[in-house]
């Protein structure tokens, strides 16, 4: 048993292994920036640099450092500094881990005139809260997944002694929400309403009703007020309208036209328009039993559907297990920075509540947006910067401390830094960015212990470099070359220009 | 004559309308005038200028929208505006501001910086820059007023007295214009003059200040001291090449020329830095380019004093101090007019910019004698003394390059590690895996990889170090070229984009691939020498 361990040991630390690991973290990472390029940003963070193999290289070779500084006897006296700038590594890992697990970023929206102590993480997270009775329970977990793959999970909660399981099932990059055909459903409308902002998608069932200004839209349920509306009915396997103002139809497919009188009722027909009060209401599906699905947008286009103009959503599918019953549950949302739509259903006794997205913050003290300037180039309408003018309320410490945010200007205080990020087309709020990140003292003792045993090894004599300094290779040589080389380099001053240009 | 600048300092013209041209074109003259000339003519005949390309933007999508060609380097105002006159720029300059800073591309600093330009320009068209004007009696004159705002803004008997002086300008320019006599035009100017001692003296620097700050801006110490450094600093080193490959050499004489040189560009240095003090009234280390000054003038200094006991050192430091240089003048071209900070005004951006760079000569050092000790493995052959002798020079060249190696991993950590503070201090994540900071880590990586193979055995050999030192560059050239060139989001390689390369990088490869292979060969006919310590 020792021996297992004295060689699991020593390949750990052994220097093929260590090689072996800079070069994977090398390649790793480097394929990781053409990920990201092609698919994002999500993508890329899902399947290198927050998966867990990737966090082993680094860990591994922290432990490579630590054992070899022990098999090469790094702290004796005449290899401090090679022992410095080895164990400043370990600080900037050790830092840099913590800012990853203790860290958290935000981002923090005040209009004007108001005060602001939550933030929206910018961290997507999985939020499920079951209710039975009285009793909540939550979960929070930071999702990292991609439509490229990521990090799959599996988790449970305990209720009452029950166990609520939710686990990964699949994630569509670009998903649409499309009726369809189940024989266990139950009747189903799906339509569309034009508005300024886009088109509106909807899905009806029996007892409820849309209210979309100008028109109320029913189903199975009588109307509530004296506004147009038009109301669907499902009698005998078939499903049908009213409406108590006249109705023009078209038929998308042929184009046929007809204008239904009001107070007549006729069966209700998918993929038609249907023209009420001036609002446009384009009836995709019709169905007796169905349900609500979650597609990938490329499938539902191949099958002849319309794209729609509103920017697609991503879908987190779950499983989630309660009670022998399973229920498989699409989360829509766009990810890192953006709420998410919730999801509610009742499996058993308990009532769940679902999100994927980014989710608020608290913090323990208010920030007050007293002005937000946006600064104009003179004579100009063009913004050249912008600025926060806040007051820091923490009422727990009785501070109210005026501060200004700009560009390069940032806000610390309580262990958070604030930094104007952004600002609201209509320029009465702002956007700050709100980090905490307790690993950043650690990271920067590692750089300036960097620093200092790098100086020191070129400084001392018994460092590789210093050995190499006072080495001499003795034969007559030739001059000649290093000439020509140093013609060389010397005549490349103009590359240097244009390579800093590169660089910022 | 004075005018009045946004941050409140009241300066010559002359170093204003260096400042404004500079920020306008990334240039200090051109058409073959100077910059007074191009600005106060941009002001004075505003319609005719806008007509020039004079407005610099780099970024190829944006030269695109601006209808410029790739080749083409500077636009005219003009051609930034429809011919109804809406700007082209608004809505894409409006957006790229909003974004997180942490989160601009290159296309959107650009774009803000094209922005700030095509604004800085109109403020020149438009005369504002021209604040020359104090108030009588206001909040004791500290702030003065251009043309136009004075003449509306004025009590009546203070804004005929301005546009007296307005009339006599322009009447004095155009004798002048039309017959070349200069004296009327003078006689106005120095009525301004008068004007600006009688109300705005609170604020007016004394007349010797003036002239010093009038000889500061056409010396133009720093400008003309970084070849001056970089070149003694490189030919210094070369000495000491020299020297260690043929000892019997003398090149005594010729190093004392290039120290002497040093010191005398120190010397200038110094006077320069002194006159910036007295003229600017403060401690030249207040911002991001005094600083880089100041950085290099101390290193200098460093390598002075050590120049008896190291050579290197003063060669070294002279490459550095150099590059620092550089990197002020650089900022010097991207001087503050507007609010938006320029980029290269932080602290830490400029001091991470000079290491990363210096970092770079060193690697690309080690590259160069890598490549050339591939060309002494390739030229062994069967003569015991021959290869002897080739030998020598490769074990020398290995171990300089080693040396260099050690040298460059060192500053390109330091230096990257530096970037990292400077993100944090400026959007509040050191690390966040940005392509160009994670190609960084791949070249920090990469040479980490290499300085390490000597501890293992089958890497372990003087013809794989120098095979690799020349390959390792590949991870350089892609962090500071091909990550804006292949990773700026404008082509997506997974859905069938042909991946652009440039042809050079062929020819680059096979040369190298084939050097290589022919050295592989040989590599056994190394004779190792002795050591001499």
């Amino acid at each position: 048993m020792n021996t297992v361990i004295k060689n699991v040991w020593s390949f750990l630390i052994s220097m093929k292994l260590m090689v072996v690991l800079v070069l994977l973290f090398a390649i790793a990472s480097g394929v990781a920036t053409f990920i990201e390029n092609d698919h994002g940003i999500n993508t890329s963070w899902a399947l290198v640099y927050s998966s867990r193999w990737f966090e082993a290289i680094q860990v591994l070779l922290g432990i490579s450092i630590i054992g070899n500084i022990f098999r090469y006897k790094m702290y004796q006296k005449k290899k401090i500094p090679v022992f410095i700038f080895h164990v400043a590594f370990l600080f900037v890992l050790v830092g840099s881990g913590i800012t990853r697990y203790y860290g958290y970023e935000g981002v923090m929206h005040i209009r004007e005139g108001a005060m602001q102590n939550e933030m929206i993480s910018s961290d997507a997270f999985l939020q499920v809260t079951a209710t039975k009775g009285d009793e909540e329970h939550k979960l929070e977990e930071i999702v990292y997944i991609s439509e490229l793959g990521g990090r799959k999970f599996d988790y449970s909660m305990d209720i009452d002694g029950k166990e609520l399981e939710v686990s990964y099932k699949d994630f569509i990059g670009k998903a649409v929400k499309t009726a369809v055909a189940d024989e266990k459903g139950e009747p189903l409308v799906s339509f569309v309403i034009s508005t300024p902002q886009g088109p509106d998608s909807y899905f009806l069932k029996r007892g409820q009703y849309v209210d979309a200004g100008p028109l109320l839209v029913y189903f199975d349920r009588a109307p509530i007020s004296r506004t147009p509306y038009i109301r669907f009915m499902h009698k005998n396997n078939t499903i049908t309208f009213i409406s108590n103002v006249p109705i023009q139809w078209m038929r998308m497919a042929d184009r046929k036209q007809k204008v239904f009188q009001a107070n007549t009722e006729h069966p209700l027909e998918g993929g038609s328009l249907y023209t009420v009060n001036g609002v446009q209401l384009v009836v995709k599906s019709v169905l007796n039993k169905g349900r609500v699905s979650v597609v990938d947008e490329a499938e539902y286009l191949a099958e002849g559907h319309m794209k729609m103009n509103t920017e697609p959503l991503s879908a987190l599918i779950v499983d989630v297990e309660y009670d022998g019953e399973q229920r498989e549950i699409a989360l829509m949302g766009k990810g890192k920075r953006y709420k998410g739509f919730t999801e509610m259903v009742t499996i058993g006794d308990v009532e769940l509540s679902l999100e994927w997205g980014s989710k608020m913050l608290r913090l323990p003290f208010s920030l007050w947006l007293r002005d937000f300037i946006l600064v104009k180039y003179p004579g100009s309408m063009s913004p050249s910067s912008y600025e926060s003018h806040v007051t820091v309320i923490d009422e727990a410490n009785g501070v109210r401390e005026p501060y200004h945010i700009y560009m390069n200007h940032i806000l610390d205080y309580g262990g958070f830094l604030f930094f104007q990020s952004s600002y609201d087309k209509d320029e009465q709020g702002t956007i700050l960015s709100v980090n905490h990140d307790p690993g950043k003292w650690p990271t920067y003792l590692g750089y300036a212990l960097l620093a200092i045993g790098f100086i020191l090894t070129l400084l001392s004599p018994h460092s590789r470099f210093g050995k190499l300094a006072r080495t001499k290779y003795e034969l007559n040589a030739t001059a000649a070359v290093f000439v020509a080389l140093f013609v060389a380099l010397s005549s490349s001053q103009p590359l240097l220009a244009k390579y800093t240009e590169a660089l910022i | 004559m004075l005018v009045q600048s946004r941050d409140g300092r009241t300066k010559p013209l002359d170093t204003a309308a260096t400042n404004l041209l500079n920020k306008i074109a990334g240039n200090s003259s051109m058409f073959g005038l100077s910059h007074n000339q191009i600005i106060l003519g941009m002001a004075s005949r505003p319609d005719a200028w806008k007509q020039l390309e004079m407005i610099k933007a780099s970024h190829p999508k944006l030269k695109k929208m601006l209808g410029m060609e790739a080749s083409q380097k500077r636009f005219a105002y003009e051609k930034a505006f429809d011919q109804h006159g809406n700007y082209l720029l608004a809505s894409i300059a409006e957006e790229a501001l909003r974004k997180r800073p942490g989160e601009r591309g290159t296309f959107e600093k650009d774009v803000i910086k094209v922005d700030e330009r095509v604004n800085v320009a109109y403020f020149v068209y438009s005369g504002r820059f021209m604040r020359v004007f104090p108030l009588e009696g206001e909040a004791a004159n500290k702030k003065w007023h251009y043309p136009e705002e004075a003449l509306t803004t004025f009590p009546p008997k203070a804004a005929a007295e301005v546009r007296e002086l307005l009339r006599q300008n322009a009447r004095g320019l155009a004798v002048g214009l039309r017959e070349g006599n200069w004296s009327q035009a003078n006689a106005a100017i120095d009525a301004i003059k008068a004007y600006q001692a009688r109300y705005g003296a609170a604020v007016m620097p004394d007349e010797t200040v003036i002239k010093a700050e009038l000889l500061y801006n056409k010396l133009q110490i720093f400008e003309r001291l970084y070849p001056v450094y970089l070149f003694s600093g490189l030919v210094l080193l070369a000495f000491i090449f020299i020297r260690l490959a043929r000892p019997t050499l003398d090149v005594t004489t010729p190093t004392r020329i290039v120290l002497g040189i040093l010191v005398l560009g120190f010397i200038a240095h110094t006077i320069s830095l002194a006159m910036r003090w007295y003229i600017s009234g403060h401690a030249p280390w207040s911002n991001g380019y005094e600083a880089m000054l100041y950085i290099s003038w101390s290193i200098i200094l460093a390598g002075i004093l050590f120049a008896r006991s190291s050579e290197l050192a003063l060669a070294t430091t002279g490459i550095f101090a150099g590059i620092a240089l550089f990197v002020a003048h650089l900022s010097w071209l991207d001087p503050q007019i507007t609010t938006l900070v320029p980029v290269l005004k932080s602290y830490w951006l400029t001091i991470h910019v000079s290491i990363i760079t210096a970092s770079y000569g060193f690697l690309g050092l080690s590259t160069l004698l890598g490549f050339i000790v591939l060309i002494f493995y390739i030229m062994l052959g069967k003569d015991q003394k021959k290869n002897e002798r080739i030998s020598v020079n490769i074990l020398e060249a290995t171990r300089i390059s080693e040396m260099s190696m050690i040298v460059g991993l060192f500053l390109l950590t330091i230096g990257n590690f530096l970037g990292g503070v400077w993100a944090n201090e400026s959007w509040g994540r050191y690390w966040g895996w940005d392509p160009k900071e994670t190609w960084a880590l791949v070249s920090i990586l990469v040479y980490t990889f290499v300085v390490h193979m000597r501890f293992v055995p089958i890497l372990r050999s003087n013809f794989i170090f120098n095979a690799v030192s020349v390959v390792a560059y590949s991870s350089i050239i892609m962090t500071y070229f091909g990550v804006n060139y292949y990773l700026s989001g404008l082509h997506s390689y997974a859905s069938g984009d042909p991946i652009p390369v440039p042809v050079w990088i062929y020819y680059a490869v096979s040369v190298v691939v084939v050097m290589i292979i022919g050295a592989s060969f040989n590599r056994n006919k190394l004779v190792m020498i002795k050591k001499e310590k």
